[in-house]
């Protein structure tokens, strides 16, 4: 098992390298000049020559990037162009914010997800059923961010529930955000437990069960839901990936202060160290995301265990 | 001769099958009508999409007006309709640049192997670093705003499924009798690859890309949402509710409208595509 997560890990590294040499580009794609593109056009040329110095845009590309990634390793971006803080300081700040919202949303579309696909699964072309999978393949076709401003419609403007953005403290700040946030994964946890469902329900273990006169409530959730659960929750774990991109435009509409934000703010403002500090960020979250599901899905699914013993 | 029959056949089989599937004949319908409107904008509209008109400003349904006006007095329906074109345009677009992309990538990795697929594949992977959006937005954030860019970045964000897909289907199509055959009376790689093992594959490719569809749609509309995109006043899907969000509380009809056209086509392209799952792999049938 060890050797299978120390192999997973080494394979993260490449990856990283490579996303890091995109995301150091990201500043040199970018048509012209990058220092005057930070400091505006009206910039006097003492100014451009001491900011190119200081981000050592005359160095060669190779050099530049040498340097970028000696800092970048220690987690060090340099400061924001428009706060002057620490990068690394800004995202810190702005993480927890995130963080919270993701959590809540997986929560809320796991205790909503997964009944409502084994009540579909259980009674399969049911009225529930119709009705439930519309409403899931419907939560995977509305766009997060439309679906944030209707809520706050109904919901802030015309009742007057909740807040319509903000971030206070009280747990009614939370709600319409992280229903936002979650519905397209839980939309997806739905669809997927359901067709779990239904495949092992097929299976042979279960009409076995069934014949020798256990109860049709006690064959749903011992027999089949375990068996079933595996692929959810590699899904789940996977869900946390369609999130971040998720948070982006929810926090955008909520005012949330998140890391999502942070990064719309940063490339609407050419913000280089910060759009390039963000973006790191979230690889780094992603892979690491990706090897937990991953060693997750070989801690639960014995085949795969006894591969690697 | 013989061939074409069986392969007639084959697709009449898959349309029967499909048209049998009545939640893809409906999002088929639906999509057709966007098409048909999206193509024919300037007849079937009875407004400029650009022209302002303050004096009507913010207005609910109306004979007028079937679904109300902006916040420039502009003709929700007109924009919508106009808008449509350029939602389809991005989507088609950026999903040929993925298909191309990610399908010559897969059948050089599957077809060759070795150091080739490594090289390719380590390639792919660091694409799948960020979860697509994300990837999209950087592509965006160093290229820059516009829609040509919001179009190259989300075909570059798509291409790692493609290419992955299109790798697995060639390695199992690889060892199949036909190919050896192809290989063993001397054709070409390119004749292989195009002739006996493309064609074979294609299918998943096609669901693929008509799911893919949906994602790109939304990924452009939010991508505009946020400022990436086109530009205003050009009438766009995500720039329409971003830019007529301010007003809410006055009048919501300019950001429930575009939101819900958006939500109409993504839905029926999961229909259609969820549907042409199941009629090209019949033994989908029974699950679903």
């Amino acid at each position: 098992m060890s050797k299978y997560i120390i192999r997973r890990l080494l394979s993260v590294i490449p990856v990283l390298i490579g996303i890091s040499i995109f995301v150091f580009l990201i500043m040199h794609l970018t048509p012209g000049d990058p220092a005057r593109l930070m400091l505006g056009e009206s910039a006097p040329a003492d100014q451009l020559e001491a900011l190119r110095q200081e981000l050592g845009l005359n160095d060669p590309l190779p050099i530049q990037y040498f340097n970028w990634m000696k800092k970048a390793v220690r987690l060090d971006f340099g400061r924001s162009l428009r706060s002057k803080k620490l990068v690394t300081s800004e995202i810190m700040e702005r993480l927890p914010a995130t963080g919270e919202l993701a959590i809540l949303a997986v929560t809320i579309s796991v205790l909503i997800g997964i009944p409502v696909g084994i009540l579909s699964a259980s009674k399969p072309n049911s009225l529930f059923d119709n009705a439930a999978m519309l409403a899931a393949l419907s939560g995977v076709g509305m766009p997060a961010f439309w679906q944030g401003i209707m809520l706050i419609l109904i919901f802030s403007v015309w009742l007057g529930w909740f807040p319509s953005s903000g971030r206070m403290g009280g747990l009614e700040y939370y709600i319409l955000p992280a229903f936002t946030l979650g519905t397209r994964s839980m939309a997806s946890i739905a669809r997927m437990t359901r067709s779990t469902m239904l495949e092992v329900l097929q299976q042979d273990y279960i009409r076995t069960a069934t014949a020798k006169g256990v109860a049709r409530l006690r064959v749903i959730f011992v027999h089949a839901l375990r068996n079933a659960l595996i692929p959810v929750v590699t899904m789940i774990g996977l869900q946390f990936g369609g999130l971040m991109a998720g948070a982006v435009l929810t926090e955008t509409i909520f005012a949330w202060p998140g890391i999502g934000r942070l990064v719309v703010d940063a490339i609407n403002n050419k913000d280089f160290p910060l759009v390039q500090g963000t973006i790191m960020t979230f690889a780094i979250m992603y892979a690491l995301i990706n090897l937990v599901v991953d060693v997750l899905y070989a801690v639960l699914d014995p085949r795969l265990k006894t591969r690697y013993n | 001769m013989e061939e074409k029959t069986v392969q007639r056949s084959e697709f009449r089989r898959i349309v029967r099958r499909l048209l049998k599937n009545r939640r893809a004949v409906v999002g088929g319908i639906i999509l057709l009508i966007i098409v048909f409107l999206a193509i024919f904008a300037p007849y079937v509209t009875p407004y400029d999409p650009i022209k302002q008109d303050i004096r009507n400003r913010l207005q609910g349904p109306s004979r007028e007006h079937i679904l109300g006006t902006d916040q420039f007095g502009r003709d929700t329906y007109t924009r919508i309709v106009y808008g449509a074109r350029l939602s389809l345009r991005v989507g088609f677009s950026s999903i040929l640049i993925a298909m191309i992309g990610g399908c010559l990538l897969g059948l050089v990795a599957g077809y060759y192997g070795g150091l080739l697929d490594n090289i390719i594949m380590r390639f792919v992977d660091i694409l799948m670093a960020l979860p697509g959006f994300l990837l999209a937005l950087a592509i965006v954030a160093a290229l820059g705003p516009g829609m040509e860019n919001v179009i190259i970045a989300i075909g570059i964000s798509y291409i790692p499924s493609f290419a992955r897909l299109m790798r697995s289907s060639v390695l199992s199509i690889r060892e199949l009798d036909y190919v050896s055959a192809s290989q063993a009376i001397g054709s070409s790689d390119a004749r292989t690859i195009f002739r006996h093992i493309l064609p074979n594959s294609l299918n998943p490719i096609i669901v693929m890309a008509t799911l893919s569809l949906a994602g790109a749609i939304l990924s452009a509309a939010g991508l505009s949402f946020l400022g990436m995109g086109t530009q205003p006043p050009t009438p766009e899907w995500g720039s329409m509710i971003s830019s007529a969000r301010p007003y809410l509380r006055v009048s919501h009809w300019a950001v429930t409208v575009p939101g819900l056209a958006i939500f109409t086509t993504v839905l029926c392209l999961n229909l259609v595509g969820d549907g042409l799952r199941d009629a090209l792999d019949p033994r989908m049938g029974d699950v679903n």
